[in-house]
């Protein structure tokens, strides 16, 4: 009963929230993110619907739900074009707005892989908390808050997100504390260190590749 | 001659892996959602003894480079590095990826380059360029070159032994049973955290994994329950020795990654020795039956993460220097619980 009495919540949740309008304050970002969760549910427990066309409708929810460029200046971080950090003996190392670009676009599509078709559909039991949403520091202009989640009552997942004026996405994703950028970003600047960019967005071409033929065999 | 045991602090970050939005819905359920109505059967509701960041996959693994067996099948480039004038060497373990200098952050400060704070900071952009070629580590890894070897030997351990091993033995082993045999050897893990509870002046904690044990050993048939949770509300206390002295001030030390043990460090590897004599099986005789047990033990942990591995290989480009500072972040916020 109480599982009919969720669903149905969930249901009625998505018919009425048009999840595009965000606009800046704690509401909007609780909204957005309690909205997008709900319709990811949804999907993943569909019933009667493949995994594969499952995947789809959730990338479409991930695309308007994060900011992957921002994702990819931040994970960039110095190096990104964007930057005006000085790079000294390595300023050949910084990407120009071409090779971000398509370095996004790999970069993302890496991300969807990584994440989206690694999904288990079978298991969608787990207790999701999510607390209120914090309004963070406002620098440079840009509007930022924070929505804290707990996931089964022990692992805690952050999201932080901005607002430059088109909407709350989000940017970054804690893991018990750890941020998914950072981890990225330190492992992408030693790479830079010793490569150009063309390398860094090549091996991740390679990574791809591999993942679509093991995809393929398996 | 020590039982090879799984110990707890894998940190396989599942996870991290997770693109927690997404993840953290189709792993899961319903936002605030009733806890009951999640669960079904009174085998279900056995708590799990810990996330799956806790547990991970029974070998850690390091290498630049794929097992050729890796389904994952990620192979890093014969970069050629564009050498600096400031760079020396390469590497030999690692020649294919390039070097960087690491810099280990000092203690006091928090985990280095945790967040993106410093992209929204004006004064961030005039950092001096000379900080550009440093690449701050959580850990100091004197001995990189013996770990990256033995993070090899582990990766090959587990994707020729462990993992076909741990798959078929899914496969003809239901959940249930699985979930009852990891309850079993996490109950026996009851004086180490026991103790270590009391160590760090953890007495609420010590006192539920006292009445978790006398309730699950008896009620819980020998532990392959867990009604301590599910009636009680008694949640385990995961304490061990390495957190002890974590509490007590004890810093890392070096990061060393062990064969068949994987990642850890000085002070956590004492740690492990000293937990080795509160762990029953340790006093099991004869020897093989210790190890066989372990091994089961092993098994049946694993049989829970397959897959977490190979999701964290696909996905970075290091996924040595990625574990390492998993680990020292996992056992971080451990010891600050």
């Amino acid at each position: 009963m109480k599982k009919t009495a969720c669903l149905l919540g969930l249901v009625l949740i998505m018919t009425f929230s048009a999840v595009p309008a965000f606009s800046g304050d704690e509401a909007d970002v609780d909204t957005m993110i309690k909205t997008s969760m709900n319709e990811v549910l949804a999907i993943a427990k569909k019933p009667g619907m493949g995994n594969d066309d499952k995947r789809k409708e959730l990338w479409k929810i991930v695309m308007r739900t994060f900011d992957f460029a921002k994702i990819t200046e931040f994970t960039l971080g110095q190096f990104s074009y964007t930057s005006s950090a000085a790079l000294g003996e390595y300023e050949d190392r910084r990407f120009t707005k071409e090779e971000q670009d398509e370095f996004k676009d790999v970069f993302t599509r890496h991300l969807g892989n990584t994440y989206l078709d690694r999904m288990d559909f079978k298991n969608v039991d787990v207790i999701i908390d999510l607390k209120p949403a914090e309004i963070l520091e406002t620098k440079k202009g840009i509007k930022r808050a924070q929505v804290k989640t707990m996931i089964n009552k022990k692992t805690p997942i952050d999201y932080i997100l901005l607002n430059e004026g088109s909407g709350w996405k989000i940017y970054d994703v804690k893991v018990e504390g750890r941020s998914l950028v950072s981890a990225f970003r330190t492992e992408y600047k030693a790479i830079l260190l010793k490569n150009k960019p063309k390398v860094l967005t090549q091996m991740l071409k390679d990574k791809i590749k591999q993942h679509d033929a093991a995809k393929k065999k398996s | 001659m020590m039982p090879l045991r799984k110990k707890a602090e894998r940190f396989a970050f599942s996870a991290l892996i997770l693109l927690a939005f997404v993840t953290g819905c189709t792993h899961g359920g319903t936002v605030h959602a009733d806890k009951e109505q999640l669960r079904t059967t009174a085998m279900d509701s056995v708590s799990d003894p810990g996330t799956p960041a806790d547990k991970a996959v029974a070998v850690s693994v390091a290498t630049g480079k794929e097992g050729p067996d890796s389904p994952a099948g990620t192979k890093i480039p014969d970069v050629k590095p564009e050498k600096k004038p400031s760079e020396t060497g390469e590497d030999p373990v690692v020649s294919a990826f390039p070097k960087v200098t690491e810099e280990p952050i000092p203690p006091a400060e928090t985990v280095g380059g945790d967040d993106v704070d410093e992209f929204f900071d004006e004064a961030a952009d005039e950092a001096p360029a000379a900080k550009v070629a440093v690449v701050e580590t959580l850990v100091p890894d004197p001995f990189i070159t013996f770990n990256r070897a033995m993070f090899t030997v582990n990766d090959r351990l587990y994707f020729w032994c462990l993992k076909p091993l741990a798959s078929g033995y899914k496969k003809v082993t239901p959940t249930i049973v699985r979930k009852g045999v990891r309850n079993f050897f996490f109950n026996l893990g009851t004086p180490g955290r026991l103790v270590n509870s009391l160590l760090q002046g953890k007495y609420k904690g010590a006192g539920s994994e006292l009445g978790r044990f006398l309730v699950n050993t008896t009620v819980g048939v020998g532990g392959v329950w867990d009604p301590a949770e599910r009636f009680f509300g008694w949640k385990p206390s995961e304490e061990d020795l390495g957190q002890t002295l974590g509490a007590w001030n004890v810093e890392n030390g070096v990061y060393i990654v062990w064969p068949f043990l994987g990642p850890s460090t000085l002070r956590d590897t004492v740690g492990k020795a000293g937990d080795l004599f509160l762990n029953p099986l340790y006093y099991l005789s004869p020897n093989e039956l210790a190890w066989g047990l372990s091994g089961t033990e092993v098994i049946n942990d694993t049989s829970f993460y397959i897959g977490d591995y190979e999701t964290v290989k696909s996905t970075y480009m290091d996924p040595y220097v990625m574990l390492r500072d998993l680990y020292i972040t996992h056992r971080k916020k451990k010891i600050a619980d």
